[in-house]
């Protein structure tokens, strides 16, 4: 009897998760702890910092099989919206519907601000080969300049998938610290005088304008990067939702539940996708760094060139909005009008700095599509679906 | 041609073509401003006494909300109001 007793004890013992616990595990586990520290108590991108980082817990806790592959983990099962690339345009549509593309529009030369911040993607992308990551991984890592948390995941999970979780994770952390990180380079960049400068009030731009835009820079961009089609195509559809005004209840939808039913899902397979195999790793640290230098270079260039443009106007231009040109829609905008507004408190940038910011979105989507022109390859998992298509429909040949 | 090389060289052609479509789009943009100019909306007509009654009604409402928000009437102010 007593050693039935001590059978079945052991038994329960075993099956247990403590028997299991490896440290790796425990280690992962202070980092969910960390990032979910991060979003409760210090408020940093709460909305996606929280879901990691409990999926990161989940994915963690052994013998729960939440992010097997081979089990069918919950998880895993979220994941495949990131893999056959359904979650990030989503989030891309929420966007779209949310932004109002209108400081754009009435100041158009403000997309080479977007166009220019971009150069903290490319130095990334050298500091990554540099230290030994190959040119799908360095540009996977390199996108984290363009502060576009749903295009860093879109793009790992194409050229990179194994760095996705660091990836993302970086790519989150230091855009919640975009008003620590972006003010000190500003204000390094830029003379008092400059931080002074007022802008002329932004011209309003009739509707027509602001319904054909997302249609004619859909067919324009894709046409030239075809890869931008799944990013900017649901960017500019959300938008369209908005400006049409026509489809109150799709655009509703958009910017509310569906982007955050979308949040939820992918915050939670990126988290999914930190396991301790994934993640402990000394290429963690590198794109945690280079995520960093991303960030501070991507905010320099859009001040230069913020600065290039306030010369060539004559003084028309504050090249605090240039910072605005990294994305972090609206964070980085209000960091411009924080900055200006500590230099003279009636100076108002933050519709100026709009423009730039939105045009870093499309930046962004840009860079990333011409990466993938570059290097990415025919997905195998799209062919494999059209074929079980096709031989359930005997329409499609 | 080594890594380091292929990377300078795919963020110089990567530069340019973000340049060259952001650019177009640029153009695009103007072009759709300049044919289609943004046209004001027709203005109300307003007589004297509608305004009158406009600035008794802002007033009211501007001493309610601050009474009900417990802040001088200098406190607060009242941007806009429209009649339906």
């Amino acid at each position: 009897m007593e050693s039935y007793l001590a059978q079945s004890f052991s038994k329960i013992v075993g099956m247990t998760g403590f028997v299991a616990m490896t440290p790796g595990h425990f280690l992962m586990i202070a980092v969910a702890c960390l990032l979910l520290y991060l979003a409760i108590w210090k408020k940093f991108e709460p909305l996606l910092l929280l879901p990691i980082g409990f999926g990161c817990l989940l994915a963690n806790l052994p013998l729960s099989n939440m992010a097997s592959d081979v089990e069918g983990g919950l998880l895993n099962i979220f994941y495949y919206g990131v893999k056959h690339e359904v979650l990030p345009p989503l989030i891309f549509l929420g966007v779209g519907a949310l932004t109002d593309f209108g400081p754009l529009l009435a100041n158009p030369s403000t997309l080479l601000l977007g166009a220019a911040a971009q150069i903290g993607v490319y130095s990334t992308l050298i500091g990554a080969v540099l230290l030994g990551f190959n040119l799908q991984e360095a540009s996977a890592i390199g996108i984290i300049g363009g502060a576009d948390g749903p295009t860093s995941i879109f793009l790992a999970s194409k050229l990179a998938p194994h760095l996705l979780g660091p990836i993302a994770v970086a790519a989150y952390s230091y855009m919640s610290l975009v008003p620590l990180i972006q003010p000190p380079i500003m204000r390094w960049l830029t003379t008092p005088e400059e931080r002074k400068i007022r802008m002329e009030q932004l011209k309003p731009i009739s509707q027509n304008v602001k319904i054909i835009f997302p249609i004619a820079s859909t067919i324009l961009c894709t046409l030239m990067l075809p890869g931008v089609a799944p990013l900017l195509g649901m960017l500019m559809l959300g938008n369209l939702f908005r400006e049409s005004g026509v489809t109150g209840r799709l655009h509703e939808t958009s910017e509310t539940h569906l982007i955050n039913i979308v949040t939820i899902l992918l915050a939670l397979s990126v988290g999914g996708s930190m396991t301790a195999e994934s993640f402990l790793k000394l290429e963690t640290v590198k794109i945690i760094v280079l995520g960093l230098l991303a960030f501070c270079v991507a905010t320099a260039g859009g001040v230069l060139f913020g600065k290039i443009m306030c010369k060539f106007t004559g003084g028309k231009v504050n090249p605090l909005i240039g910072s605005a040109g990294v994305s972090a829609v609206p964070m980085a905008a209000r960091v411009s009008q924080k900055v200006g507004a500590e230099e003279d408190h009636n100076n108002f940038l933050l519709m100026h700095a709009m423009g730039p910011n939105v045009a870093g979105v499309i930046g962004s989507a840009v860079a990333a599509g011409v990466f993938l022109s570059l290097f990415g390859s025919p997905d195998p998992v799209s062919h494999a679906a059209l074929q079980a298509v096709s031989l359930a429909n005997p329409l499609i040949p | 041609m080594s890594p380091i090389e292929s990377s300078v060289f795919v963020s110089c052609i990567s530069l340019v073509v973000i340049f060259t479509t952001l650019s177009t789009l640029i153009f695009v943009i103007k072009a759709l401003v300049k044919w289609m100019p943004y046209v004001p909306p027709p203005a109300k007509p307003a007589s004297s006494s509608d305004n009158a009654e406009t600035s008794e009604h802002i007033a009211v409402i501007h001493s309610a909300l601050a009474h009900y928000l417990k802040k001088a009437p200098n406190e607060i102010q009242i941007t806009n109001i429209r009649s339906l």
